[in-house]
């Protein structure tokens, strides 16, 4: 019950740092993704399907609040939990090497995403692709080393 | 070989591909689910969660911006009292004189209305302005501001937003207490313009071409024929623009580009609208609902009459 509580708060508490501070932390459009980092850290220590149902669900909830395609970030967070999943048998997802890895990829798959769907849909961005991948690696890789592995005590979910 | 090892193995081994299939049809069923609300909903920007959501969040986010612009209002009014003092002076004296343009400016347009009355031409379209406040911004990788006017307020989509100094851009999406809007500045907006002294395009120095927004140079200006244009000359939007009404500063040239083709010349712009600093914005909701519908009754009463008939 701790553990649920725990996660709600930090679930409220990623909602409102992406809703509230990432806009006021855009350098050049490109803003930390607070909630693809939760639902990394969710995918490296829970559960495949509860971390699936958590991503969907926060994708879908960003969708609605950051006036971003609706689907597109539900997209992107179901795949952000299910890829560890598929490498749990030949990574160590708990070593600091393999998670800044995921957030690299994670990071260029996210923004390749985006790209591709502005390109579908004829829409310029208004920062091109390596400034994009530049600021956002920047910013995530930051904001993951202060939220995500100082303060990992008092995490949902303990490190196995 | 994979369902033959599946049968020879125990329950343990066949629990453990169950849940496998479970997590790859959840995964699979989210992907789809996610597929869909993007096709249905992805482009127009509009999803009964969004909607249903703006009517919380949009007034609480309108009202935090509010109290944030008090108590930062609050603490410049301590630290810049005197220098506020100062300024009200030139102000009076600015407002003195913007009164007696004003009272000229009156009686031009007095003239001006009699004239085209007198010439048979139909008066300029009067645009109905709403006043919004800037609330935040978007979450696309695009140039946008959010603004605390909705549909509930008459906001439409592709509505023309002016700033106190010039042309801010258009609106891109709407809900009920909010809306999203594209700024000029952005990639994915172009405005046909011309660069004159004054506002006028009628005027016998004017050079047309089109302003578009830039990832890294702001604005960019092709004019036609290549024309080479002085810094600091103003450039307004032109009347063969569908979206903007015709007139609107838009900014100043500011310097050569280089282009590694020269087959077009490039200047570049700069915005006559800080968007930095901007805080409240007017929307050009359209017409006037009482001289549009006068208008429609003109038009239906012309094409209601029937044609002269031609002279042998």
């Amino acid at each position: 019950m701790s553990v649920w509580r725990r996660e709600l708060g930090w679930i409220l508490g990623v909602i409102l740092l992406q809703w509230w501070l990432a806009p006021l932390l855009a350098w050049r459009e490109v803003r930390p993704d607070f909630v693809l980092l939760f639902v990394l850290y969710i995918a490296l220590y829970a559960e495949p399907v509860h971390a699936m149902v958590l991503g969907f669900a926060l994708g879908i909830l960003v969708d609605s609040l950051t006036w971003s395609p609706f689907g597109l970030n539900a997209l992107i967070l179901t795949t952000v939990a299910f890829v560890p999943h598929l490498l749990r048998s030949r990574l160590f997802l708990s070593s600091v090497a393999t998670q800044l890895a995921f957030i690299v990829f994670f990071t260029l798959g996210g923004t390749l995403i985006h790209s591709l769907y502005s390109l579908m849909v004829g829409q310029q961005t208004a920062t091109d692709f390596s400034t994009r991948i530049g600021i956002g690696l920047f910013w995530n890789l930051l904001f993951y080393g202060i939220l995500f592995r100082r303060w990992i005590k008092w995490l949902p979910i303990q490190e196995k | 070989m994979g369902v033959l090892r599946f049968r020879e193995s125990g329950p343990q081994d066949r629990q453990i591909l169950s849940e496998r299939r479970v997590r790859f049809l959840c995964f699979i069923l989210l992907i789809l689910i996610s597929l869909i609300c993007l096709s249905r909903w992805g482009v127009r920007h509009r999803n009964p969660l969004g909607e249903a959501l703006s009517f919380v969040l949009d007034p609480l986010q309108n009202a935090y911006s509010r109290w944030l612009q008090r108590s930062e209002a609050r603490v410049m009014s301590w630290s810049r009292l005197i220098e506020l003092q100062a300024k009200s002076e030139q102000l009076k004296a600015e407002n003195e004189r913007l009164r007696q343009q004003l009272a000229l400016l009156q009686n031009l347009d007095g003239e001006n209305r009699r004239l085209r009355r007198l010439h048979g031409l139909s008066s300029h379209l009067p645009w109905e302005a709403l006043p919004a406040e800037v609330i935040g911004k978007g979450g696309e990788p695009l140039q946008t501001i959010l603004l605390n006017q909705g549909t509930l307020a008459g906001v439409a989509v592709n509505q023309p937003v002016v700033g106190s100094r010039g042309l801010v851009g258009r609106v891109l999406a709407v809900r009920s207490h909010a809306c999203l809007v594209l700024r000029i500045t952005d990639p994915n907006s172009a405005v046909g313009v011309f660069a004159a002294e004054v506002p006028d395009e009628a005027s016998g120095e004017v050079v047309a071409g089109i302003v578009s927004g830039h990832a890294t140079q702001g604005l960019v200006l092709e004019p036609r024929g290549g024309a080479a244009l002085p810094t600091g000359y103003p450039v307004f939007t032109s009347s063969i623009s569908t979206i903007y009404p015709a007139g609107l500063l838009v900014g100043h040239v500011a310097e050569n580009l280089e282009t590694g083709y020269s087959l077009q010349r490039r200047q570049r712009v700069r915005s006559a609208v800080d968007f930095e600093r901007l805080r409240e914005v007017l929307i050009l909701t359209g017409l006037k609902r009482e001289q549009a519908l006068s208008l429609r009754a003109q038009a239906g009463a012309l094409l209601a009459e029937p044609e002269p008939r031609p002279t042998p």
